[in-house]
């Protein structure tokens, strides 16, 4: 039995109050951060120099009022909002473009978070592929965000809740299927987020219940109710809108309780809620009405991750695959692509729509699928060493809001998928799943190659992999390439005298469980590492041939 | 599972005691009369992580493949096993299969067989025959 499956027994049975004095503590302490080193070319800007802290730590809400990438994803937001708003009033747009209009005005619109600071593009920026969009978080948290919850506990570090992950992009996301184990295959594909758990299963949309998520993500947008994310939609520029597409009385024919305002005020994890996931006191009907605005909410940004702006298929890749007249691949591109379905093995799980060359295989020539999403949407585990600078592995003391993100501080292993399957944010919808649980953690899923390569400027540091251990496609390729030849028993930041973390040293997997070795040593000189990165370019969207 | 690690990291501080040799080395244990088709190579030995690979027929069947090498400090008993995840390209002739054993203990000699299975745990072949390597003596962690 797990740890965790045995806390929720004994949390049932007695209740949780005995454990608060043990959850109350410090978790373990992370390392201190040594031996810490900026990405090759990467300086902090001026703005940001003033908020960093002693060992390496980011002043969070330092970072949020100054980080001059943080204020262009902002400058962004609030543009693509504005244009959203325009076409929604146009009186225009036919069906089809007035659900993905309704979404696109819900991921710009900051107002839905607790405290009206963050949008989901804040953590999505289009710019950066629908990943991070600030360099200093790629650098100092492993991309991880934070939220919308200030945390004021004098000398707390972090001040500020924060997401435990790199946000994974939501690029061509709805393209993945709803989460479904195969039993031919004996593997899990499709859902989403990194461990899955945005499964469909209800509205069979995985995207959309991805989207559901982070509203009420105490470490994000830190919503104490889902309904308290349709009652500010109903307070937005955009409410006439939602019921132009959804229907008239959809949201404006609920009645609110008196202290809504207070109530969806209140950062989701405070303490005066109790266990009680909707506080907002709504009649059984209007509770109702609420899930299914929700519901909706999170269709209409299913709809636009789906639409041309956000999964477009307009790489180069695309053309020259389809065989535009005059798109070619250069020498470099070219190379780096039969390495990619060769030698490296990328495509046994990017899958590229055509047949692998590694060891003999046959090409036939022919592009077997014309659309590939460069992701099978199946799990691994990669072996990525513990991101020990990640302030998430600090946070676990109570905020002035009594929560506590982390409870178990540096003893926090994410075990990705397994933690899904075990219980970590409460049953899994299907009870069968698991039974998979020992063939599943560390596993995380295969995001897709395309938009990869996308950065706002050059010489912008982007974060990879869900803890952002890797900050750029070299170190990806080379992780790949050299894993287990320069593999250290070591934490990242104690790399052996004489080696280079990243380069000659890779620290050991943060979990052990179902490491993937079709990566690992895949015998890729320095050039062909280049030549991999180089091909990887071609999968930007927003070519023009 | 954080059951399961407390326990793994109590044994790794148990104090092991092995034949302490200069370095790591790796053999097979005697002639090979099993017929299989996999011959097993050590690719590195560290202190407590051996790799072994070999490559194959592409054996088909579940794109998730495990690869598989039973272990342990008496060829007679091979009561422990690793399974890596690998997976296949389904147009490959040959397949590359390579195991992880971990939480080795250093300076000890191991005895071991390979196969691979499917997803699904059945086995593509007959395992190799019983080979053997000896890990390193402790290093430091730095």
């Amino acid at each position: 039995m797990s740890y965790r499956r045995l806390v929720s027994i004994l949390a049932v049975v007695g209740g949780l109050s005995f454990l608060l004095p043990i959850l109350a503590a410090q978790g373990t302490p992370p390392p201190p951060i040594t031996n810490f080193q900026l990405p090759p070319g990467y300086q902090v800007p001026p703005a940001d120099q003033q908020c960093i802290l002693s060992g390496n730590r980011l002043n969070l809400q330092c970072i949020i009022a100054n980080d001059p990438d943080l204020k262009r994803v902002r400058a962004e937001e609030a543009q693509l909002e504005a244009n959203a708003l325009a076409s929604a009033d146009s009186g225009k747009l036919d069906p089809y473009h007035q659900v993905q209009t309704l979404g696109a005005l819900e991921i710009f619109d900051p107002t839905l978070s607790v405290n009206s600071n963050v949008a989901c593009s804040y953590c999505h920026d289009p710019m950066a592929g629908y990943a991070n969009g600030a360099s200093i978080l790629s650098v100092y948290t492993g991309g991880s965000n934070p939220g919308s919850v200030a945390i004021t506990v004098p000398n707390a570090y972090p001040n500020n809740r924060i997401a435990k992950r790199n946000p994974q992009s939501y690029a061509y996301s709805p393209y993945y299927p709803r989460l479904h184990y195969n039993t031919a295959q004996a593997d899990f594909y499709g859902g989403n987020f990194w461990d899955g758990r945005a499964t469909g299963y209800k509205l069979q949309n995985s995207a959309a219940e991805q989207a559901q998520d982070p509203p009420s993500d105490p470490e994000e947008m830190a919503n104490p109710d889902p309904a308290c994310v349709v009652w500010k939609i109903s307070q937005g520029k955009y409410v006439s809108f939602f019921e132009t597409v959804f229907g008239a009385g959809s949201i404006t024919s609920i009645s609110w309780p008196s202290n809504v305002a207070s109530v969806c005020s209140t950062p989701k994890g405070a303490a005066i809620f109790g266990n009680n996931a909707t506080p907002l006191n709504l009649s059984t009907f209007d509770r109702t009405l609420a899930t299914v605005d929700f519901d909706e909410f999170a269709q209409a940004i299913a709809a636009y991750e789906s639409s041309s702006s956000v999964s477009p298929f307009t790489s180069k890749f695309d053309y020259w695959v389809t065989g535009v007249k005059g798109v070619t691949l250069t020498a470099e591109e070219q190379a780096g692509y039969d390495l990619f379905r060769g030698k490296g093995s990328c495509n046994t799980c990017h899958l590229d729509g055509r047949s692998s060359t590694q060891l003999g295989g046959t090409d036939t020539g022919a592009a077997a699928d014309v659309r590939p999403l460069f992701t099978d949407t199946t799990y691994n585990n990669l072996g990525l060493p513990k991101n020990v600078i990640m302030p998430w592995y600090s946070e676990d003391t109570p905020d002035q809001w009594g929560f506590t993100g982390n409870p178990l501080g540096f003893g926090f292993t994410d075990e990705g998928m397994g933690l899904f399957l075990d219980g970590y944010y409460g049953a899994p919808p299907d009870l069968d799943w698991g039974v998979y649980l020992e063939h599943f953690e560390g596993k995380f899923q295969t995001s897709t190659a395309r938009d990869a390569a996308q950065v706002p400027y050059p010489g912008f540091v982007k974060a990879f992999m869900h803890n952002g251990y890797l900050t750029s496609l070299k170190e990806v390729v080379h992780f790949y390439n050299t894993r287990d030849v320069y593999h250290y028993n070591v934490l990242s930041g104690s790399c052996p005298e004489g080696t280079v973390e990243k380069v000659t040293c890779w620290p050991e997997p943060e979990d052990e469980n179902n490491i993937n070795t079709t990566i690992g040593k895949l015998g890729l000189t320095d050039e062909e590492e280049n030549e991999i990165v180089a091909f990887l370019g071609t999968l930007v969207d927003g070519y023009k041939p | 599972m954080l059951t399961r690690r407390i326990i793994s990291r109590g044994i790794a501080f148990n104090i092991v005691v092995c034949l302490l040799l200069a370095g790591p080395t790796a053999s097979f244990a005697g002639e090979d009369q099993t017929g299989s088709a996999i011959k097993p190579e050590i690719e590195s030995v560290s202190d407590t992580v051996a790799f072994i690979r070999w490559t194959v027929s592409n054996p088909q069947g579940t794109i998730l493949h495990y690869a598989v090498v039973e272990y342990g400090k008496d060829p007679k008993h091979l009561s422990l096993s690793a399974k890596s995840p690998t997976r296949i390209n389904v147009s490959n002739h040959e397949m590359v299969f390579r195991a992880r054993v971990g939480h080795l203990d250093p300076g000890c000699k191991y005895y071991y067989r390979a196969y691979s299975a499917q997803a699904n745990g059945v086995a593509d072949s007959e395992p190799s025959a019983i080979g053997e390597f000896t890990t390193r003596e402790h290093v430091s962690r730095y």
